[in-house]
């Protein structure tokens, strides 16, 4: 029997397929490639989904530094192995006619003819009768079935695939979206990234301020550079946390002091008496200062003095009587400094009246050797400071970066317990970060003693001093007091303006009333007195002495802006000799920053023996610690009565970084582990 | 010693030629149509009565008396013009009574020698009523006959006339006295044929039909002959290669300890089917193609006789025994989880 229809491909035995099987292979061909990449796809999908999502998990929910695009790749690398695999499928004509024998319900005709056509099929051979009608019986099947061949792209999910495709992308969603305190944790270091930056750019700035110094010595810069670079080092160590680069950098402060022992305030008098040997110069003998090339005081004290001693033979007498006189004065105010230059002067002084011309010119020129020695000390000083300083603001630029992120969990915290808490919540809290040994502190009014604004003044740093320091927020208070005494000082500090006032009475004594030394701090002082109160912002205000009658408006008194807290230069909560004072609580905000040292300057007090106010109850006020000095001006005053400061910054808005200055202080000071476990938990109790 | 082959003399031949797969389906019609006249019902276990016949193998009917057993055999004998037999399996029943035996004779000159003389089982057909009735000697006399087509007695092999076909009925409710048949005399069926029991317009039917006066009568539709020449073409017709493999797939998922395994075949079978069911499945497969008009054997071929060629040669163990699970429930849960291969 002929067939009737013959093309395509010559199969075997000399037939051909007929024309609607070679047509229906080529429509199953393509329907099951389309088929098989549908199915792969479906199957293999999740596949990329768990792979992103476990990546991102991996990035998410550990601590581990991968970044979150790889995730993407599990897509474009299964899409391309879709792509790839899908290229490299061969299927064969079998695989085709079985799946039209199923598709098309052909019941295996096309499949069985094609074996027997082929050859393959294992069965005895087939009459080539029965063969044909075989054939026919498929070609005609066929051709009245193709109609129920689905479309080219008829895709159906199967149930499992579907399944699993949800799953996949359910479990990548929750990994993208889930919420992990890690976040705050990442954050937080990249914060401490940048902080770190940004100190590295500090110190590159600041090696590059050492180096062109002019009066510094070689050695000093190199000191001070290799601590710098030393630091650098620490800063870059991997796996240093918050606390141990913390800790390298006050590390490195400490050193940097240690480098300079002397401070810029130390300096105050000797300047002082620089000033006046360029006066004596000036008004005697007509020296011009711009013929120095000093860049200080006493550089061109130091020119001053040897042009004096040149000229001091030619004075006339009434001029050597005033020359001598500024230098008499310049001697008193470097004699507590530089006894031996204040010697100097004093010899260059007697000489000039007894003109004598050698002795002077002697005298004055060791004044100058002295002056130059006392200004690379200066120098030395200042750049010591000036590092102090720019490590102090990366430092707490570290101890603050990311600590919202980190801390966000407690804001909101709001303390239970009594008043006299949440007063102690608001009063001041040590630096712990200045690596000075400073432990949290608290401060507040003490209503039962005497003192005005008690403060529990942070035990002696590495510096041996004890200072107060104050915040730089805003904040306003006020205060009155009255004092009668002799000797008694008040003193105010800050870093940012603030006003307040204050009234007191005192007299007989000295006041030295010293503005803020602070770089921003203006306390003001006002009200009638004797003495002079001291003011202004930026450097020491003038000594002033005498009978202090009438109102000191100020001094002991509210200081709004930054300063927060007025008090007796030692923190320790004294009333000097003599003086008694009342003072209304401050009303100030508490907030506790630690300022850079070289800011903090009190000056003109006269440290007196003082006692601390008593810790009772819940502890409204914690004892300052007596502060050592001589008295000045007579008996010991009374103590003043202070009342409860009035809090106006909700502590849930410094609750976060008091912790986090209390975290960094127990990893700085050696704190037995269960009163570290007593200060964690008392703040996390503050947080619920 | 040697062993002569003969043929009994006088038996019929096949004189099979061959014939087409029109003439076949047409002629499997008519005998089915013929045999309708007398049954009433039970086209499904005629047509599997067929299929067996035209595979050359035995059928073992089971079912309750009165349904009809062996008026079918009976009516398939007159159907195809052959002879037939019927023996009724007692306990008593020996070897002998089926198979013939040696009996002392005298000639004409007077000498005596030994003639074989054939019992029943030299037929085209033969109906063992209640074989489980026999004792097992009685019963393995067929053994030789069902699967070789030929007796042997007395180191005579005898062959049987062509077409051979054995229907052997048993008692499913009536266990006492019987003698299951081994499994070995099981493998020997083709088929094993659950007769059920009629619906109620086939009880009226019958009733009508064996009540009254006039029984129905056949004609002869095919000689012996042709039915070999019909079993010849069947075993002509091809199988694709993946259709062999489920069947083989199928065979292996009713043994226990093959991994393809069901479920139900790793819980409650000892030991599933042998390698004669898969011939039994692929040859009733190739009946059933032609008898659908097709040329070919196709996967519902396969899926349809096995059920008939499995039930009987899936063991059950001591849990299917005791949880009354039935071969058939184990063999839907083969085919269940036996996927076709499609592309």
């Amino acid at each position: 029997m002929a067939i009737s229809t013959q093309t395509g491909d010559t199969i075997s035995r000399g037939k051909r397929w007929p024309a609607e099987v070679a047509w229906a292979l080529a429509a199953g061909r393509r329907r099951v490639l389309w088929a098989q990449v549908w199915n792969a796809m479906a199957a293999t999908y999740p596949v990329p989904l768990l792979l992103a999502a476990g990546w991102i998990a991996l990035a998410r929910f550990t601590l581990l530094e991968i970044p979150l695009w790889p995730s993407e790749l599990f897509i474009v690398a299964w899409l391309l192995w879709l792509v790839a695999w899908s290229l490299s499928r061969r299927l064969g004509d079998g695989q085709v006619a079985r799946y039209l024998d199923h598709t098309l319900l052909l019941d295996e005709r096309l499949t069985t003819c094609m074996e027997l056509l082929r050859g393959r099929n294992r069965g005895r051979p087939t009459a080539d009768d029965f063969l044909e009608r075989m054939i026919l019986d498929a070609r005609n099947t066929l051709r009245e079935r193709m109609p129920m061949l689905p479309a080219a792209l008829h895709f159906t999910l199967r149930r499992r695939y579907i399944f699993a495709i949800v799953v996949a992308l359910v479990a990548l969603a929750a990994a993208i979206t889930v919420p992990t305190p890690l976040d705050a944790v990442r954050a937080e270091r990249a914060s401490l990234n940048n902080a770190v930056s940004g100190i590295d750019r500090t110190i590159l700035a600041l090696k590059a301020q050492i180096t062109a110094a002019p009066g510094l010595a070689d050695s000093t810069k190199q000191s001070l550079t290799s601590e710098l670079e030393s630091l650098e080092a620490q800063l870059h160590t991997p796996g240093a946390d918050r606390a141990s680069l913390l800790a390298a950098i006050a590390d490195t402060q400490q050193k940097v002091r240690e480098l300079s022992p002397s401070q810029t305030s130390d300096f105050d008098s000797l300047v002082t008496a620089a000033r006046l040997v360029q006066q004596a110069a000036i008004s005697n003998a007509e020296w011009d200062p711009a013929s120095s090339q000093a860049p200080t005081d006493l550089g061109k004290a130091a020119a001053a003095a040897e042009f004096l001693g040149s000229v001091s033979a030619v004075l006339q007498a009434e001029l050597a009587r005033s020359a001598a006189s500024f230098l008499s004065q310049a001697a008193d105010f470097a004699a507590a400094r530089d006894p031996q230059l204040a010697a100097s002067l004093t010899n260059a002084s007697g000489a000039i009246l007894l003109k004598d011309k050698q002795k002077a010119a002697q005298a004055l020129t060791d004044a100058a050797s002295r002056f130059r020695a006392a200004e690379s000390a200066l120098q030395t000083a200042q750049t010591a400071e000036d590092v102090q300083a720019k490590l102090d603001e990366g430092r707490q630029g570290l101890a603050q970066a990311g600590q919202q992120l980190a801390k966000r969990p407690q804001i909101g915290f709001r303390r239970r317990g009594s008043p006299q808490a949440s007063d102690q919540a608001n009063s001041l809290a040590g630096d712990p970060g200045n690596q000075q040994g400073t432990p949290l502190a608290v401060q507040t009014a003490n209503p039962g003693g005497s003192n005005v604004n008690q403060a529990s003044g942070a035990p002696p740093n590495s510096m041996g001093q004890n200072m107060p320091q104050y915040s730089n927020t805003a904040g306003s208070g006020q205060g009155s007091g009255s004092s009668a005494s002799n000797g008694g000082s008040n003193s105010a500090t800050g870093s940012t303006p603030g006003t307040g006032s204050g009234a007191g009475n005192p007299s007989g004594g000295s006041s030295t009333g010293t503005g803020g030394s602070g770089t921003q701090g203006k306390p003001t002082v006002s009200g009638s007195s004797a003495g002079s109160a001291g003011g202004g912002s930026g450097a020491s205000g003038g000594p002033s002495s005498g009978t202090f009658n009438g109102a000191v408006t100020g001094a002991s008194g509210a200081v709004s802006g930054g300063i927060t807290q007025v008090q007796n230069p030692q923190g320790n909560g004294l009333a000097p000799s003599g003086a008694s004072g009342q003072g209304a609580p401050g009303g100030g905000e508490k907030v506790y920053v630690p300022p850079p040292p070289t800011q903090v300057a009190i000056s003109g007090a006269s440290p007196g023996n003082g006692q601390a106010a008593p810790l009772s109850g819940n502890a409204d006020g914690v004892a300052g610690r007596v502060g050592a000095g001589s008295t000045t001006g007579g008996t010991q005053g009374s103590l003043g009565a202070g009342g409860k400061a009035q809090v106006r910054t909700p502590y849930t808005e410094v609750i976060g970084k008091y912790a986090s200055q209390a975290t960094d202080a127990l990893a700085h000071v050696y704190v037995p582990a269960d009163a570290k476990e007593y200060v964690k938990e008392y703040f996390t109790e503050l947080g619920k | 010693m040697a062993i002569s082959e003969t043929t009994m003399q006088g038996e019929q031949q096949s004189d099979s030629t061959a014939i087409t797969v029109e003439q076949f389906r047409d002629r499997a019609v008519r005998i089915e149509r013929e045999i309708g006249k007398v049954i009433v019902g039970q086209r499904n276990l005629v047509h599997q009565v067929l299929t067996c016949l035209f595979a050359g193998g035995n059928v073992l009917l089971e079912g309750v008396p009165g349904l009809g057993k062996t008026l079918l055999v009976r009516t398939l004998a007159d159907v195809l013009d052959c002879d037939f037999s019927r023996v009724q399996f007692t306990p008593d029943l020996m070897p002998a009574d089926i198979i013939g035996t040696n009996i002392l004779i005298e000639d004409e000159t007077g000498g005596r020698r030994f003639q074989f003389q054939s019992g029943p089982v030299f037929a085209n057909l033969l109906l063992a009523d209640e074989i489980n009735r026999a004792t097992p000697r009685t019963q393995s006399a067929l053994l030789e006959a069902m699967q070789e087509g030929t007796v042997s007695v007395a180191r005579t092999v005898y062959k049987l006339p062509q077409p051979f076909f054995v229907l052997a009925t048993q008692n499913p409710l009536e266990m006492e006295g019987t003698y299951p048949l081994p499994e070995a005399q099981l493998d020997r069926f083709f088929f094993k044929l659950n007769v059920s029991f009629p619906t109620a317009a086939e009880l009226v039917a019958i009733s009508d039909r064996t009540t009254s006066d006039t029984a129905p009568q056949v004609n002869h539709i095919a000689t012996g002959g042709e039915i070999v020449a019909m079993q010849h073409l069947a075993r002509q017709t091809p199988i694709a290669t993946h259709v062999t493999s489920y069947a083989v797939r199928i065979l292996q998922a009713t043994h226990p300890d093959n991994p393809e395994a069901a479920t139900m075949t790793k819980r409650y079978v000892r030991y599933g089917g042998s390698p004669r069911a898969l011939q039994s499945m692929i040859l009733a497969g190739k009946i059933l193609a032609l008898l659908d008009g097709r040329y070919n054997v196709a996967f519902r071929d396969i899926r349809t006789s096995a059920l008939p060629a499995l039930r009987h040669r899936i063991i059950l163990n001591f849990d299917g025994e005791a949880e009354g699970i039935s071969p058939d429930a184990i063999i839907a849960s083969v085919l269940e989880q036996t996927p076709e291969e499609v592309a």
